[in-house]
């Protein structure tokens, strides 16, 4: 906004429209705020050009645009439904992670297959740090399969640890 | 206040047709936006044009917003020669879609109106 050029009543409203758009993050406000700007500068320009006072071209201007409080609120409205309607589609969409339940299907594998077991327990461990990764990153469902998975193939690696250090013992 | 018949009837009138242009702004802008990309002011005036369509300066962005939200719009910015740069709004695919099938429903909305006033209701 360039602020030095506009008339006091112009910078007062975009004043008021940025508070009551203080919801929105600041990049997105920012863009309504020079998007309205221009609108605002557009009819100014448009009124003075048919032989209007400056002054006179910004009270009209301001008293037949939508008022600061219920333009924001329109607009708010609008972000709400859209994040509304994305947050039911995520969470209807949302699928389990796969590698989440790979990691606990290796960790099985790791406690009942003796000796490859402590190689697959050690796979199924890493399997399920980058399940818990991807399930943050893309909000997909399954953190408590991959905690299992984490959990059972180191149950799988101790298990093989044990067996082969009875094995070397004998 | 009491209403004399004919106020009221305006009044009832106006409500109508208050829900009518509701329905078909949104069909509006895409018809004016289907040729070239319009900024949200230009939108404005050329509503403006039509009596119908009148709208109140600024109501338009958030019907655009919503329009955008719906991906059958899209919003661009632009530098502009007679100031900072400008958001300009073009017609997606999903909205020409839009276009085609909004229109065919008026169409068939008021021929269907049509047949209904001339007693032909088969």
């Amino acid at each position: 906004m360039n602020n030095n050029n506009l008339h006091p009543r112009i910078l007062r409203y975009l004043e008021q429209l940025k508070e009551e758009l203080a919801y929105l993050p600041e990049e997105k406000r920012a863009q309504h705020l020079i998007e309205i700007e221009d609108h605002l500068h557009s009819l100014i320009l448009q009124k003075i050009d048919r032989g209007m006072e400056q002054d006179q071209a910004v009270e009209q201007t301001l008293a037949d645009f939508l008022p600061a409080d219920r333009l924001a609120q329109q607009i708010i409205d609008e972000e709400d439904v859209m994040q509304a309607i994305n947050g039911r589609k995520n969470e209807r969409t949302a699928k389990t992670n796969s590698k989440a339940i790979m990691s606990l299907a290796l960790g099985v594998a790791a406690i009942i297959i003796p000796l490859i077991g402590l190689v697959i327990g050690i796979f199924g461990c890493v399997i399920s740090r980058k399940a818990r990764n991807e399930i943050a990153q893309l909000s997909e469902k399954g953190e408590g399969i991959a905690i299992a998975g984490l959990v059972v193939s180191v149950c799988g690696i101790a298990t093989q640890l044990f067996l082969l250090l009875n094995i070397y013992s004998v | 206040m009491l209403f004399t018949y004919s106020e009221e009837m305006d009044n009832k009138n106006d409500q109508w047709i208050v829900q009518l242009k509701k329905g078909v702004f949104e069909l509006a802008i895409l018809l004016l936006i289907r040729n070239k990309p319009m900024y949200g002011y230009e939108l404005t005036n050329q509503l403006n044009y039509i009596p119908l369509f009148t709208l109140a300066d600024g109501s338009i962005y958030p019907i655009l917003k919503r329009m955008v939200n719906k991906k059958w719009v899209e919003a661009y910015w632009q530098e502009s020669m007679e100031g900072p740069r400008r958001k300009y709004y073009k017609i997606t695919e999903e909205g020409l879609e839009i276009v085609q099938q909004r229109m065919n429903d008026y169409k068939e909305l008021y021929q269907a109106l049509e047949r209904l006033q001339e007693g032909k209701n088969e």
